[in-house]
């Protein structure tokens, strides 16, 4: 195929998959869809291999493979009608944690099968043992109810149909719910009217043709990327704090990255036994992150991120560790997991890429959740709260931001509070001093502070490092650690990273995230930058001559 | 030049390059020119312009203009020194905007850098609720010397006021400006409530942020060009375009600079709306290809689409403005092959120095322009009128260069460019239309800028629209527009309510208060509030959506239609716009807008009058089309007298553009001196 259809043909199919995941969003009614995004959006061949994908979370973005090639151990997909879609939100099959329901569903032309459009959206709330979130939980079965892979009948009706009734009748907030799955649905339709709609254009067989074309092209690149890096073993680990059962941790993640030539294997050989807490890996989010990081380390372009970029990448996932755990494993907060891989893995690279990779930044997930039932319906706040990410070689970390594995907004503090009367939000801000030092510093953590106007509130939190923050790159500092607490008339109530608790009016809740970690010795740090920051309060008088001046005073001149 | 009757305007609009100007005798263009703009001092283009115009500008009775001054006080960070107050707690607003990163997979991402850096935003103790009750009373107490501290310090000439829920109550915001207005006369101050009263504080942040951070050097320029053109003798009223499309007097202009941002390419979209209204079609995609970008709009019934969602510079400005879509792809932008084999052209561009390989000032990419020269569709001997000597040799040997890189013979590579920014230019057009809703074979494109009507008609193609429309002059539209465009302005308020508890009243009380305010606005202004005309709408969504779509209601406050009708009329709407609709689903209105529009005097203006040719001017050359050479007619534009059909392929040429009609389609000039292309 010429290289000029190639590249219309693959930026129409990137454009198709954005404009599903904009009417998805912007057509959704829980907060975690249309304001943080939560959510992805991708078309993929007949055979379940990714051609392209939008701009949302990667970490769902990645995850969609994994869940085609699932439900292509159950079905034929070329056998599909047009009526029938096919869903997964089974962690031990295909799916992530139970939250996210992938939808896909066939992409006809001239009765035939092409392809597959799929829009993944993580629900508010489908079940289990708590709204939204349920830090205790150890077994899947608390989490919420388990769609396996299975094949429906999708029809205008389909609120009526058996599978429709089911749903209702097994979520608390199906107002919003249930148009969060039509978006989906109007998201899938989207994507198969263009692509057909590109057929018509170039004809069935270039688009058939072009599916294959564009992996090749993504594998080229990968492949021609990976040759750059030595061969040889490299070695990285990283921990997390607890599971939220009061278990003693740490759990601990450990990757060989194998370079052989143009081929990449992850290793994860040696990864703790599964935990009894709910911060399991499912296999599918094991993939994800593997590739989310690989490819950010190598810096892909958008076009590139389709499964051909993803072939010359292999993951050894051990059965029965916290990257491969077995049911019924509970899995609900396996993002900030999933982050101690993606350490590891820049960990491990350091050596041979060091302008590549990045110091650890918080690099949890920091999911908060706050639910109430008022005159018999709920309401369910779900919110993820940015944190400082890790310096790079030549820059600082940034500053209160969503970390790389996902890309959640916020949830703007006037929507917030229109919209739950039960609390108001009184501080939402960087926390000055969290950013670790080093000659790049790390970012700042945040913090929101909230006023509960209402008793029983339930609050639900899964994050970690609240005790111990990752250290830095090439001589780079750790930053702060996060916290969590309550101050309830005079007494002040340290929560975990992992919580579930009921909270009273007047309460004042702090949930804050930590710092990224710094890159280089501290003595190497530009004194203008120092004054900079302590111009701006991202650092105090305190900070500036304990950590900085000290280390210049006694830096040697070269 | 007498002026013998009807008023006599100018509209003068300041490009990167060039300042284009056009006069107009009541209905009648009677000149327009161009001369080089003056960055550094942009009153002295205008000055030039008027000059160069030769009129007296005595006589002039209105002077519209239109300035890149306010997109390029913020693109280039060169605004003032800047201040913003919030409420205690909340300084980090627009440092974090809203946290999530705009490009994945990109390990060194950082937001944008905000307008106001962190040590500038003072924190005010204060808390409205979203009710607008007052939860904690405004205190200032040390506000003012911390201020103080930073204007001795810091040089703040400007502050934004931007404190929670000030949409639903601006009490505490109104407090604060008369507070600094009584200690510090001198200093500009913003209030989030007064420039746009709506929810979600980041973006209302952004906005009122740039809004302060523009206003003072816009109110310099405003304030040196209106000294100079007094001195001059200029009596007349001088307007300025926004980016709503709507002119309004400068005075008004300087309170509110931020309206000024992007309204170049908004004077465009007015200038071509109106051209092709008077040529009968109402709705358009128009088209403005230029060096570097391309900007795309589509109008629907003669008015262009609006948005309030747009960035500048990763910046949210969330007013009102005309829906412009913009791609990097120009008659300057590189073709390149990436390490994968994939062809790409743009966003890179060679801009206007050293521009494409063929202007022979040293550049060596490949670009669209120097294709068109390849190709055959622009002649060295007349490009630019032939002002500008074009270097084939240096075109072909950057073509060379890439054929080699792709691996393709050059001239199936130079096609492959014209080909992919085609398909680039395209998908702006596709978002404009098929991904909001609308089917672009309802919709004729209207090409103008120095590129789109070389493009427009095989864009046509790849959409299915079946009419092309260049306008007489494509290269002035927006100094054009300028005349044109109507004196408006927009007034919104956040009041979320259930759709299903309106009534008649209730929409009625809301809209009379968004009224008070524009009478008041236009009172300044010396328009006789009669002359107004009001569009009412409301901003909708399902209860819990965080999107609203903007619908019309003037039938529910001036027409027949009942309260009650609200709701169906939404899902409805919502269906026509995602595919769905949810009727079980509570309905809620969260913003009331109101449109206020004085019509400008000057409807139509007729094209100046051509020079009868007593002939018509052709020549016949090679145009390299679908991989083969095919013999093809050049003509003279301003030798086609009106009704001369020009079968494609066919190229037509003028001063400053240049036309192609592709095999299949027919050109034909129409009695207002336009380039009708029809699909035959």
């Amino acid at each position: 195929m010429d290289p000029v259809l190639l590249s219309i043909i693959g930026h129409a199919y990137v454009a198709t998959a954005e404009e599903m995941g904009v009417n998805l969003y912007r057509s959704a009614h829980s907060t975690i869809v249309r304001e943080v995004r939560d959510m992805a959006t991708a078309l993929f061949d007949a055979d379940g291999n990714t051609v392209a994908m939008a701009n949302w979370i990667p970490m769902l973005l990645n995850a969609m493979e994994p869940a085609a090639q699932a439900l292509r151990r159950h079905y034929d997909f070329r056998q599909l009608r047009p009526d029938e879609a096919m869903l997964t939100n089974d962690p031990f099959d295909g799916g992530q944690h139970v939250n996210d329901i992938l939808l896909f569903t066939p992409v006809f032309v001239d009765g035939e099968v092409i392809g597959l459009s799929c829009a993944n959206v993580h629900h508010l709330d489908l079940g289990g043992g708590a709204p939204a979130n349920n830090a205790q939980a150890t077994e899947v079965y608390q989490e919420g109810i388990v769609f396996p892979p299975m094949k429906i009948t999708l029809g205008a009706d389909w609120e009526d149909s058996p599978f429709g009734k089911f749903l209702r009748a097994n979520i608390r907030v199906p107002e919003k719910t249930i148009p969060d799955f039509n978006a989906q649905i109007a998201a899938c339709r989207t994507g198969e009217a263009r692509v057909a709609a590109l057929c018509r254009k170039y004809g069935k067989d270039t688009i058939v043709a072009f599916q294959q074309e564009i992996q090749r092209y993504s594998e080229r690149i990968i492949r021609s990327a990976i040759e750059t890096i030595p061969d040889g073993d490299y070695r990285g680990e990283a921990h997390m704090e607890d599971d939220g059962t009061g278990a003693d941790g740490p759990f601990t993640i450990r990757v060989t990255v194998r370079i052989r030539g143009s081929d990449m294997i992850l290793d994860f050989t040696g990864t703790d036994a599964q935990a009894r807490g709910f911060i399991n890996i499912p296999l599918a989010s094991t993939y994800a992150t593997c590739r989310t990081t690989i490819m950010s380390i190598l810096q892909a372009g958008h076009l590139l991120v389709n499964a051909g970029a993803f072939r010359p990448i292999q993951v050894v996932a051990p059965p029965g560790t916290l990257v491969n755990p077995a049911r019924p494993a509970a899995t609900r907060a396996r993002t900030s997991t999933c982050y101690k891989i993606f350490d590891a893995v820049n960990y491990a690279l350091a050596p041979v890429l060091p302008d590549k990779v990045i110091a650890p930044g918080f690099d949890c997930q920091t999911g908060i959740s706050m639910a109430l039932r008022h005159e018999g319906r709920y309401r369910v706040l779900s919110e993820v709260l940015g944190a400082g990410v890790g310096a790079l070689h030549n820059q600082d970390g940034a500053d209160g931001m969503i970390m790389h594995l996902t890309n959640g907004m916020n949830t703007p503090v006037e929507s917030v509070e229109i919209e739950f009367p039960f609390l108001e939000i009184l501080r939402y801000g960087l926390v000055a001093d969290s950013g670790g030092p080093g000659q790049c510093r790390g970012g700042l953590g945040m913090e929101r502070r909230y006023r509960i106007l209402a008793d029983g509130v339930n609050f639900g939190l899964h994050s970690d490092r609240h005790r111990h923050a990752a250290p830095g790159l090439f001589g780079g500092q750790a930053g702060l650690p996060g916290a969590c607490f309550v101050e309830r008339a005079d007494e002040v109530i340290t929560l975990g990273s992992k919580v579930s608790a009921t909270l009273r009016a007047g309460d004042l809740l702090t949930v804050r995230s930590g710092g990224g970690a710094g890159y280089g010795p501290v003595e190497q740090r530009d004194p203008r930058l120092v004054e900079r920051d302590l111009r701006e309060d991202r650092i105090s008088p305190q900070h500036a001559a304990r950590v900085y001046h000290e280390a210049q005073r006694s830096r040697v001149p070269a | 030049m007498t002026v013998t009757n009807g008023e006599a305007r100018i509209g003068i609009e300041i490009g990167g390059t060039f300042t284009d100007w056009v006069v107009t005798e009541g209905d009648r263009v009677v000149r327009i020119g161009k001369v080089f703009s003056t960055p550094a001092h942009p009153e002295v283009g205008v000055m030039n312009a008027l000059a160069e115009a030769g009129i007296g500008v005595e006589h002039l009775t209105t002077l519209v203009h239109g300035s890149t001054i306010a997109t390029n006080v913020v693109v280039e960070r060169k605004g003032a020194v800047t201040a913003l107050l919030t409420t205690a707690g909340f300084r980090d607003v627009i440092a974090i905007q809203r946290q999530a990163k705009q490009r994945l997979f990109d390990l060194f991402y950082k937001h944008p850098e905000p307008l106001v850096p962190r040590h500038r935003v003072l924190e005010v103790s204060e808390k409205i609720g979203p009710d607008g009750s007052v939860r904690q009373p405004l205190s200032l107490d040390g506000l003012l010397d911390r201020l103080d501290r930073l204007i001795q310090e810091d040089g703040i000439e400007s502050v934004a006021v931007c404190l929670l829920h000030a949409y639903a109550n601006p009490e505490h915001e109104v407090a604060v400006e008369r507070a600094i207005a009584a200690r510090f006369p001198g200093l500009h101050v913003s209030l989030s409530s007064d420039v746009l009263p709506r929810f979600r504080e980041y973006e209302r942040a952004s906005t009122v942020v740039m809004s302060a951070y523009t206003r003072p050097v816009v109110d310099r320029y405003l304030g040196s060009l209106e000294q100079r053109l007094a001195e001059a003798g200029f009596r007349g009223r001088l307007s300025i375009i926004q980016a709503n499309g709507g002119s309004v007097p400068a005075l008004a202009i300087r309170r509110h600079a931020v309206k000024m941002i992007l309204s170049g390419p908004a004077a465009g979209v007015v200038g071509a709306t109106a051209i092709a209204a008077d040529a009968g079609l109402k709705d358009i995609i128009t088209f403005d290809m230029g060096g570097t970008s391309t900007d795309v709009c589509l109008v629907d019934g003669g008015e262009p689409k609006v948005t309030s969602d747009y960035k500048i510079a990763g910046l949210p400005l969330a007013l009102p403005m005309i829906d412009i879509v913009t791609v990097g792809a120009g008659g300057g932008s590189i073709a390149s092959i990436d390490q994968g084999g994939i062809m790409q052209v743009g966003p890179a561009s060679a801009g206007a120095d050293p521009g494409p390989a063929c202007y022979g000032r040293g550049g060596h990419h490949f670009t669209v322009t120097d294709a068109n020269v390849i190709l055959g569709f622009i002649r060295p001997h007349t490009f630019y009128g032939g002002r500008l000597r074009l270097d084939m040799d240096a075109a072909r040997a950057a073509l060379d260069r890439l054929a080699a890189q792709v691996g393709m013979p050059p001239l199936e590579a130079a096609e492959g460019v014209r080909r992919l920014v085609n398909f680039t230019m395209a998908q702006a057009m596709r978002l404009v239309s098929i991904e909001r809703g609308h089917d672009p074979r309802d919709y004729a494109v209207v090409a103008y800028g120095g590129g789109g009507p070389l493009h427009a008609a095989q864009l046509a193609d790849e959409l299915g629209c079946a009419q092309v429309l260049v306008p007489h002059n494509p290269g002035i539209i927006s100094a054009f527009g300028l005349l044109i465009a109507d004196t408006q302005q927009d007034f919104l308020v956040t009041r979320i309510m259930p759709a299903g508890d309106a009534t008649r009243q209730t929409l009625l009380e809301t809209f009379a208060d968004l009224e008070a305010r524009a009478r008041a606005e236009f009172d300044s202004y010396g328009v006789p509030w009669p002359t107004v005309e009001r569009g009412y709408a409301l901003d909708m969504r399902y209860v819990g959506q965080a999107y609203e779509l903007t619908m019309p209601v003037d039938d529910f406050i001036s027409g027949p239609a009942t309260a009650d009708q609200l709701v169906p009329r939404f899902h409805e709407f919502h269906r026509a716009r995602y595919g769905h609709a949810s009727s079980r689903e509570g309905v809620e209105i969260a913003n009331f807008r109101l449109t206020a529009v004085h019509r400008s005097t000057v409807r139509r203006v007729s094209a100046a009058p051509s020079v009868a040719a007593d002939r018509i001017v052709v020549e016949e050359a090679p145009v390299r089309l679908n991989g083969r050479e095919r013999a093809c007619l050049f003509y003279r534009r301003e030798s086609l007298p009106p009704a001369t059909a020009v079968a494609g392929p066919a190229v037509v040429e003028e001063g400053t553009a240049t036309t192609f009609v592709p095999e299949g389609w027919t050109g034909t000039i129409d009695r207002h001196g336009n380039l009708f292309m029809r699909r035959t």
